[in-house]
Order: C-alpha cells, then structure tokens, then sequence
C-alpha cells in the first residue's frame, strides 16, 4: 500500500512538472495544462500524508 | 519523522538549556530538506515582484542573487555553524548568559514584534488568493492602508483561521507544511516556465535575451519604488535572513548538526528558494506588466491564477497560510516568554491578532523589501554579540559569557552594542545617505567593536581572568 502511494505521489509531482513544459512547447493549451495540474494537485494531497506521515512515525 | 519535524521538535522541545547530546545529533539530508521547504515560501512571491517593480536589470538580478546567495551561504556556514556545533544551545540560552534575562525579555519583544509584521505580510499574500473568488477590490502598489470592506473581511476571515489554526495544531500544519513542500517549489518552478512562454520565450537559448529586453529591462523603477542595482540585489539577497544567519537565530537549528560544515545545507534554501522562486514570482509580475503596463498591482493571488488555474490559487493561499502559521506560533512564543503566566494559546491568539490587523495594511507586503531588511538590521546586533563573545572574549582576556558569570539580569556592554548600533545605523541612513539594504554591514563591525569597549569597561579586575584559548 505504501508503494502505492508512492507511487501515485511521483506521478502527482511528474503531473505538476509536465503540463507546464508541455505548454512551454506549445504542445499543450493552456486550460489543459490547468486542470491537469489541478487533478495532480488534488493527487499529490490525497495520497502523500498518508505515506510522509507514516514514514514521520517511525 | 520528516526532515523539518526532525529538526523543529528538536529544536524547539528539548535540550533547551543544555548542550544537544550526542545522540541526538542529525545527519546532512535533514537540514538539505528543512532549508528548502522553510525558504521557499509566501515571501517569495512578493519579494520577486518587487524586484521587476524597483527597475533591477537582467544581470543585475541573475548575477546579484548568484553572489547575495552565496555570500548567505558563507555566513550560515562560517558564521553560524562553527558555533552552533561547538556550543549546541539554543540561540536564547546562549544569549541569555551573554545579556541577562531582562536584556533577553527585551530581545524576545522586538523578534516577537517583527515576527508578527511578517506574519501579517503573509496574511495579505493568502488573502489576495481569496480576493480572486470573491472578485475583491484590491490594494494596490502604494496604497498604505486598507482597501474596502471586501478586503477588510477577506484579511480578517484568512488571518483569524490562521490564528486560530496557529493556536490550536501548530504541530498538525508544521506536518503539512512539510507534506506542501515538494509540490509547492515545483508550482513556483510552473510560474516561472508558464509566464516565460506567454513573455515570448519559446526556448531555453532565447531566455536571456527576453530577460533583457522584456522582463528586467533595468531602467526607472515604478513610481513610489526605489532603483534595484546589482549591489542592492546582492546585498538584499545576503542580508533578507540576516536575522537567521549573521544574527544567529539558527544556532537553534544548527546546533544539531554533526558537522559544522552542514551549514552548506542552506544552499538549497537559497538557490531554490531566493533564486529559482524569486526569478518565478518575477517573470509573472512582468507578465502582467507587458500584458498592461498600467496595472502595476502587486497581487499574488490573481497572477497566480491567471498562470495556473486552481493550483496556482492553492499554492499562493497554502504558501502565505505555511508561512504565516509557524510565525505567528514563534511570535507568540517570543511574547509569552515576557508574560509567562498567560497559556501559549492566548498568546498565540493574542499574537495572531495582531499579525491580522497587520495584514489589513498593504504597505507591509509592498514594502516587504525594506521591511526584511530592517528585521535583520534590528536582530543582528546580537549575533554580532554572540560572535564576539565565543571567539573573541577569551583571546581578549575578557570572560565570556559575563551575565551567567555575574548573575547580571541586563549586561550593559551588549545592551549597548545591541542599542547604540541600532541608533548609529539609523543616524547613518538619515543623515549619511546609507540605504537600509546596506547599513547592516558597517553596522555589525559596529556592533562588535561596541560590545569589546563595552565589555572592557564592564568587567571588574577581580572577576578572575581566563586563560587565552
């Protein structure tokens, strides 16, 4: 489970780092690159506490 | 437990009056984590904007925050750290057996103070995010004092939850914070990437020149501002945590770390930090200024919003609320050292308060450029104390440590280094035309040269003479 979260963590940050460069290229619009960051965003909260705050118990 | 937790409930929990223990010491990563979450935060933002807004060039900017970090690093490394890990206390143990408890109080009330105006900065950052949903008329560039009704009940509805939150789970934010941390420098590093391809820039080799003609063309800065040259960008950028470094306040933290030469760590606060989210919040602002060169609001909130969407909403508000939450908590602390009665809640309330009505005037965060570099200038005459005092008193045949020694509540010697440097820096800048940016420099050799008279004419002969180390 916490490799799952991990995981999905990395992939939140990636979709963080990503939309942007994309639309820097011009290979993606702009509100494509808004809601995709919006989506990791929500990933990124939804998903890290549980696996920082279980390494911070330890 | 994650980096910052590791090193902030060390630090603020235990060994408060004696040397960290052996055991306790932390490795490397811990400090690389904790200066990078703690240095990329709501400030930055605004400190970016106001560099465009003061006129700073291209290379002024670049290479002056190069340099200014640099030279941060330096003093965290040479300055703080060699004593941080040879005493291992915290800053205010230490200072009380250099000053006295009364000479301490006093110190703790103006950080207290200073903590609570930066905290209100804060408040103003995340409630210029909140202004974008509810379409709130805004302050503006010079504007001075509170803007509307709209912006009294924003300022007043984001600062009472960041007080109350503040007073209630510091711990709980401290861990999201850290949680924040890794998505928040990537969002500024979007601001930056976003705003350079809507200036222009439509590759890495074409930056520069963009940099040069569109985003920091130099020139007059914006009126009510002053000019930014490459000196007052190295020198903001070296002193905008003097308070942390020269002044010492991270004896605290680094006293926990194994080798002196951790003190490194802060480079990653300050090249991420003060360079990368600097250069970030400033190509927004200059985005907004190509785009209508008549709008010259310096609004976190909706140019974040107009690059990111949503998420740019998010980390203006979750980086104003990080920051403004631990200041306050500190603030708090600070003050309830002189009314140690009153439970730290109150305090904390209390403190909050103030930081909210603080956050009401705009010219606190417009004015954030001067306002860090007089927070610096007024706690670091005491670094320059503690600096003195570990490494000079003893070569000097003075005693270190004189107020522990004596049983002083007030040494006069650092009392007077501390106050009369404040006074001969501001009879410098008044009369001697030296700029707030730069003053702090002559102002520590001030300082220093302060507490040795002091202390010579202080010290009676029959206090017994150490033994030059």
């Amino acid at each position: 489970m916490r490799r799952a979260l991990q995981v999905a963590s990395s992939l939140a940050l990636v979709g963080i780092v990503i939309p942007p460069v994309l639309y820097f290229r011009g290979d993606l619009p702009q509100d494509g690159m808004k809601t995709v960051m919006l989506l990791a965003t929500i990933l990124w909260f939804a998903a890290t506490p549980f696996w920082m705050n279980d390494r911070s118990s330890k | 437990m994650t980096d910052t937790e590791e090193v902030a409930s060390g630090a603020s929990e235990e060994f408060e009056r004696e040397p960290v223990p052996k055991r306790a010491l932390l490795g490397f990563r811990s400090f690389i984590g904790m200066y990078a979450g703690e240095h990329t935060a709501g400030t930055e933002l605004m400190i970016g904007f106001l560099f465009v807004a003061r006129g700073a060039s291209a290379a002024d900017l670049v290479f002056g925050l190069l340099l200014g970090n640099l030279l941060a690093v330096l003093s965290w490394t040479f300055l703080t750290a060699p004593i941080a890990t040879r005493a291992r206390l915290t800053l205010y143990y230490q200072l009380e057996r250099i000053c006295g408890r009364q000479l301490v109080t006093l110190y703790n009330l103006a950080n207290g103070v200073m903590f609570c105006f930066l905290a209100g900065a804060m408040v103003t950052v995340s409630a210029t995010a909140v202004g974008v949903w509810f379409n709130i008329d805004m302050p503006g560039l010079n504007d001075l004092y509170p803007r509307g009704f709209g912006w009294i009940v924003a300022v007043l509805a984001v600062g009472s939850l960041i007080s109350v939150v503040a007073a209630y789970g510091y711990q709980s934010v401290a861990r999201f914070a850290n949680i924040a941390a890794p998505w928040m420098v990537l969002v500024f590093l979007g601001f930056g990437i976003v705003a350079a391809r809507d200036l222009g820039v439509t590759s890495v080799g074409e930056f520069w020149s963009v940099a040069k003609e569109r985003i920091w063309v130099g020139g007059d800065p914006l009126p009510g501002q002053t000019k930014f040259t490459f000196w007052h960008v190295t020198f903001f950028a070296w002193f905008c945590n003097m308070a942390m470094h020269i002044g010492m306040s991270d004896l605290s933290i680094l006293r926990f770390a194994r080798k002196s030469w951790y003190g490194i760590a802060s480079a990653a606060g300050m090249y991420v930090g003060h360079f990368m989210a600097w250069i970030s919040a400033a190509l927004l602002y200059s985005l907004q200024l190509h785009r209508d060169p008549s709008n010259t609001d310096v609004l976190p909130g909706p140019l974040a919003a107009s690059a990111l969407g949503l998420a740019g909403i998010f980390c203006v508000i979750i980086a104003g609320w990080t920051t403004a939450n631990p200041t306050i908590y500190r603030a708090g602390l600070a003050f309830q050292a002189i009314v140690p009665r009153v439970s730290r809640f109150k305090v904390t309330l209390v403190t909050g308060g103030i930081a909210t009505i603080a956050g009401l005037f705009p010219a606190i965060a417009m004015k954030l450029l001067d306002f860090v570099a007089l927070y610096g200038l007024i706690l670091m005459p005491m670094g320059a104390v503690i600096f003195v005092d570990f490494w000079l008193m003893d070569r000097l045949g003075l005693r270190s440590g004189y107020a522990a020694h004596r049983g002083l509540g007030f040494n006069w010697a650092a009392g007077a280094a501390w106050l009369v440097t404040l006074a001969a820096c501001t009879g410098l800048m008044l009369y001697g035309g030296v700029e707030i940016f730069f003053v702090s420099l002559p102002g520590w050799f001030i300082a220093a040269v302060i507490y040795i008279v002091g202390s010579r004419l202080l010290q009676k002969p029959s206090d017994p003479t150490p033994v030059a180390s």
